[in-house]
């Protein structure tokens, strides 16, 4: 953990990161912007019945897939959980669940992009939200992204590291470091960037340096306090691992943003129950106990979980109709999940007889015939950018805010 | 001061600063032994990035002073050099990440089922063969299984061979994902077990091979110096027992006795041999390989990945309407029947043509969920057409088959823009002007070669360092907008005439007076204005291949930015962003880069390589990121460790020098000295 000490250490060395340019100017923040913020990307799109979008038989049309009775809806005061997300029920006072997403994409790939940006129709280029918002910020990395990793989850302006593909990362290889060797690179680093100039570069050079900047208060953090080590979950090896470092990082005051994929078998085009179930009931318990890390630890600044905007979901649905091979297609709606400082608790937005999103009141959340509109994933965009008291505009995000979800 | 007037001083006073700046560094750590003195650093680095481009491979020191005399040289001496670069053998993975993608798969994307895997278990002193459960010795069956090349039998229990059973009842396949022998009793192993693997070993190694034929294929190709489009084309392929196993197996399936076609031998990888066709046209290059069909878990998204590889065409953006997806009334769009309505539907043809109408050249190679062998009922007869942009955009018919289809596609102009835009990329990384892509451009369509359009572009690029050497950097552009924003009203926010000139070339094309877009009037909507800007920063727009370059790019972003936003501190912060994109410096292929860090050690250290996503991004993404420059740090470590340990020399004060001469943020990025 970082204690008071290391932190003091750790801040002759923070000239680094305070003489960097600072590119973005906030509006002022509506509240004290979190200091942290997570994503769990669950890749492949969980089914909303089953989870975040509990339905009856008479909510629904008769060929929606409803594969459970009305008792097995969780009620859980704020909200209604899914029968496979009953394990979430003791975290539901805290939880704000945002239903009928409107993602306008129906494949992996762009959706993987808009999960790292939190909008819709961007390109590879565009850098991530925990980038933008990573500018701002007092610890050495802006944003990192770790888990189950493709092409489409690599920004260029993050510290972005796959696990569980069979090889060695540079954040293994760096916990296997002796100190002698990791003070070694850390002060090798420090000598690389005092002979960058820090003024008179060009845009591309100065994002060089900034990115060299990081990378060297990453290592003199790393220098400064306990090693990075697993300690067995017995839910799931890779990810919990990844879980974990993530704890670690905000512990250690290490970075602004992380977003973790997860790639489970939720991409059910066959046999949508016999996938969905397992993945579900293995992803509820990790969340449980990432939520419970969260409240226990703490570091100079207060529990993790007074500090972390927490969002998970995945880039897109599960069509609400089963197909021949009994598993469900794409479908471009989602929902989300949020806890942390900033976000008000409670369910908002509403699906109708076919799954689809019906207009709401932006104010509210709560359905709304006339003057509603249905939510789009670029509201969730606009109101995390409000959250970390940044102009959305400016940085291309243009949807709603969507002032119910602020606490 | 304005940001504005200190980035524009930034730009221009950048080269020399950090000429000076490295001048300072090398002179600190020591330049390498056979660097002449005197050497400009820039043109240093230009001899290492050329080596780079070219093989993938590092600088030797032995090479270095050659380089460093060919590129200060005249312009001959630099062309002959390139020359000799490209005259040498091209690593065939290099070559397979240059021509088709650097994009490999991260998941398990293996043709054969992990539960396909024969178990073993001794019993009653016999090792038997199963499946799902272990049987008593007594009940297990003698079977030559098709890898024995001596003919020997193993003991099979009866569940795990099946012989008879090839289909499910409703067509599916065995070796098909919904035939999971953990969770389905259909399938056995079939005759000689074609349907299963020996063990999880066996599994490993033949997906090893299967990547190594895409790579060696498209490595074949450059090396042979043939037109590229053979490498989508060709019936042949360089192919081990891995792939030609599943070759045969089709066969099986489709009725020929398993004990003419197997056991397999003389395959190991090394040559080039043709593909037995079932129906003509049935292969074609590395489109056709196991490892490039079973990528994606359909075709759809196996079409996806040939179109980005064959037409850069990238991920889409798209705009999926919920009331649409429902309004098809179609359960299966994925791997059914509604793939018709999906490719002529408004905004979603512009994909969807293309893709699905193109599914049915390979409609052979089933969804992996229904099988993994091609299969001769399910072939499209007669021709079929290939879509561009949209159903409206008609580009041929051809043979439903694979090869028609490659005929087809590579006839195309976005295949030849692709390839072009690839060497450009792989050479300029965001930097190269129209000019630049011009002269490659011309390379291309005058050979259709790799090595000779490589040669173009790496020509190019050393005569721009070079000019820059000696001229000094050219002007940057500039940050402020030609004029003064005008003020708005209401809504609407007047084009600057900058902003007119440049949506006129660029644009007018596709949004005309008629089109929803017109881009034509004296004033746009805020909300088209910042469509604007965020397309054309983040290449989205113009569409095609070639793009705009990246001084029209910036300047749409100034003008657009600078009309967006009247406050002068959201304007600078848009134009910072819109502008730079928070990208670093532009290096090589990660591979490249990390080989560049362990030569900077040593030219044979050799040893640890990290994994990471970088290796699979395309190289117009390629920077100095985080993530890569950890990478590099403990690549550093490992390989100075290993030297110092090697060599016997003392450790503690060598490695100091060692770590810091190969973290240097210039040994992976290009151009940056």
């Amino acid at each position: 953990m970082l204690t008071r000490r290391n932190t003091l250490q750790a801040a002759a060395a923070s000239w680094l990161l305070t003489s960097l340019p600072r590119p973005a100017r906030a509006e002022a923040p509506t509240a004290k912007a979190p200091r942290y913020f997570v994503t769990l990307f669950l890749r492949g799109g969980i089914d909303g019945v089953l989870t975040l979008d509990p339905k009856t038989r008479a909510d629904v049309d008769a060929d929606i897939d409803v594969p459970y009775q009305p008792g097995s809806i969780v009620d859980a005061g704020n909200t209604q959980l899914g029968p496979q997300f009953d394990d979430l029920k003791p975290f539901a006072d805290r939880m704000a669940i945002v239903r009928g997403l409107q993602v306008h994409i129906a494949n992996h790939e762009s959706g993987a992009f808009q999960m790292l940006r939190f909008r819709t129709g961007v390109t590879a280029t565009a850098p991530s939200m925990y980038e933008i918002i990573g500018q701002r910020r007092e610890t050495p990395l802006a944003a990192v992204t770790l888990g189950d990793l493709s092409s489409f989850d690599y920004t260029a302006a993050s510290l972005v590291a796959p696990t569980g593909n069979g090889g060695t990362t540079s954040l293994e290889a760096l916990d296997n470091l002796d100190d002698d060797d990791l003070a070694l690179l850390a002060k090798t680093y420090q000598k690389h960037l005092k002979g960058f100039s820090a003024t008179g570069l060009s845009e591309s050079h100065r994002q060089t340096r900034e990115n060299l900047a990081q990378v060297s208060a990453y290592l003199d953090r790393c220098t400064k306090t306990p090693r990075f080590k697993v300690d067995p979950w017995h839910i799931s090896r890779d990810t919990e691992a990844d879980l974990q470092r993530t704890l670690w990082m905000l512990e250690n005051d290490m970075t602004r943003g992380v977003t973790v994929k997860i790639q489970f078998d939720w991409d059910s085009h066959f046999r949508n129950a016999d996938k969905q179930a397992p993945a579900n009931r293995r992803f509820q318990q990790l969340l449980a106990r990432f939520l419970k890390e969260l409240e226990s630890r703490k570091n100079e600044h207060g529990t993790l979980a007074s500090q972390t905007v927490l969002i998970v979901g995945s880039e897109l649905g599960r069509f609400p109709v089963l197909n021949g091979n009994l598993g469900k297609d794409h479908f471009p709606e989602t929902s989300l999940m949020l806890f942390g400082p900033g976000i008000k608790a409670g369910a908002y937005g509403q699906t109708g007889k076919r799954m689809e999103s019906i207009p709401v009141s932006t104010t509210t959340g709560r359905p709304q015939d006339v003057g509603g509109r249905r939510l789009e994933f670029d509201d969730i965009g606009v109101t995390l950018m409000h959250l970390a008291g940044l102009n959305p505009a400016v940085y291309g995000y243009r949807g709603e805010r969507l002032r119910f979800l602020e606490a | 001061m304005s940001i504005h007037a200190r980035q524009f001083i930034g730009l221009v006073s950048s080269t020399t600063m950090l000429a000076a700046v490295v001048l300072l560094v090398a002179g600190t750590l020591g330049c390498p032994s056979s660097t002449p003195k005197g050497a400009d650093p820039r043109l240093v680095k230009l001899s290492e990035d050329l080596q780079l481009f070219a093989t993938g491979d590092a600088l030797r020191e032995k090479d270095r002073a050659s380089a460093i005399k060919a590129v200060t040289g005249n312009d001959a001496d630099v062309e002959a050099w390139v020359d000799g670069l490209l005259s040498g053998k091209m690593s065939n993975r290099f070559a397979k990440d240059l021509v088709v993608s650097a994009t490999s798969p991260v998941k398990d994307r293996h043709p054969m089922h992990y539960n396909n895997v024969l178990k073993t278990k001794s019993v009653d002193g016999s090792k038997v063969h199963y499946l799902r459960r272990p049987c008593a010795a007594g009940e297990a069956v003698p079977v030559i299984p098709w890898w024995d090349e001596a003919g020997e039998t193993i003991l099979v229990c009866p569940e795990a061979y099946r012989p008879e059973v090839k289909t499910d009842d409703v067509g599916r396949t065995c070796g098909a994902s919904m035939l999971d022998p953990s969770d389905n009793d259909t399938c056995g192993c079939g005759p000689m077990l074609v349907y299963c693997l020996r063990d999880k070993k066996q599994r490993s190694a033949f997906k090893s091979d299967m990547v190594e034929e895409v790579q060696n294929t498209v490595g074949y190709v450059v090396n042979k110096d043939l037109p590229i489009e053979e490498a989508f084309t060709m019936n042949a392929s360089v192919h081990s027992l891995a792939s030609e196993y599943l070759y045969r197996r089709a066969r099986v399936v489709s009725g020929e006795d398993a004990t003419t076609l197997f056991p397999i031998k003389g395959y190991d990888g090394t040559e080039l041999r043709p593909r037995h066709e079932q129906v003509p046209g049935q292969h074609a290059g590395v489109l056709s390989t196991p490892m490039m069909l079973y990528a994606s878990d359909a075709l759809r998204g196996v079409m996806r990945n040939y179109f980005e590889y064959l037409w850069c065409t990238g991920v889409a953006r798209s705009n999926v309407e919920t009331e649409a997806v429902l309004a098809l009334k179609k359960v299966d769009l994925r791997v059914g029947d509604g793939w018709k309505d999906l490719a002529s539907m408004p905004i979603c043809t512009d994909c969807h043509a293309k893709l699905d109408y193109g599914m049915q050249f390979f409609w052979g190679y089933p969804s992996s969920t229904m099988g993994v062998d091609f299969n001769i009922a399910n072939i499209r007869h007669g021709d079929g057409p290939l879509y561009g942009d949209s159903i409206k955009d008609h580009r041929g018919d051809a043979p439903q088959t694979p090869a028609g289809f490659a005929k087809l596609v590579t006839t195309q102009p976005e295949f030849a823009a692709c390839m072009t835009k690839k060497v450009v990329d792989h050479v300029f990384n965001g930097t190269a002007t129209n000019a630049d892509v011009n002269v490659v451009t011309k390379a291309f369509d005058e050979t259709h070669k790799v090595k000779a359009t490589l040669k173009a572009a790496m020509v190019r690029y050393a005569k721009r360092v070079r000019k820059e050497v000696k001229d000094g950097p050219p002007k940057a552009p500039s940050m402020k907008p030609e004029a003064p924003p005008a003020a708005r009203t209401g809504d609407q926010i007047a084009v600057s005439p900058a902003l007119q000139k440049l949506l006129h070339r660029h644009c007018r094309d596709c949004h005309g007076k008629d089109d929803p877009l017109p881009l034509s009037g004296p004033t746009l909507s805020e909300r088209d204005m910042a469509w604007i800007l965020d397309r054309v920063a983040f290449g989205a727009m113009p569409k095609g291949v070639e793009g705009i370059d990246d001084e029209t790019r910036r300047a749409f972003v100034v003008e657009s930015a600078s009309a967006l936003f009247p406050n002068e501190d959201d304007r600078r912060d848009a134009i910072h962003f819109y502008a730079n994109m928070l990208k670093a410096a532009p290096t090589h292929r990660f591979f490249s880069a990390i080989e560049n860090v362990r030569a900077t050690v040593d030219d044979d250290v050799g040893g640890f390589r990290p994994s990471g996503t970088e290796s699979a991004v395309a190289q117009s993404l390629q920077a100095y990121s985080p993530g890569l420059a950890l990478s590099q740090a403990v690549t550093a470590m490992a390989a100075c460790g290993k030297a110092a340990k090697e060599r016997g020399t003392d450790p503690e004060k060598n490695r100091a020098a060692c770590v810091e001469a190969a973290t240097r943020p210039s040994v992976v990025t290009t151009g940056l000295p």
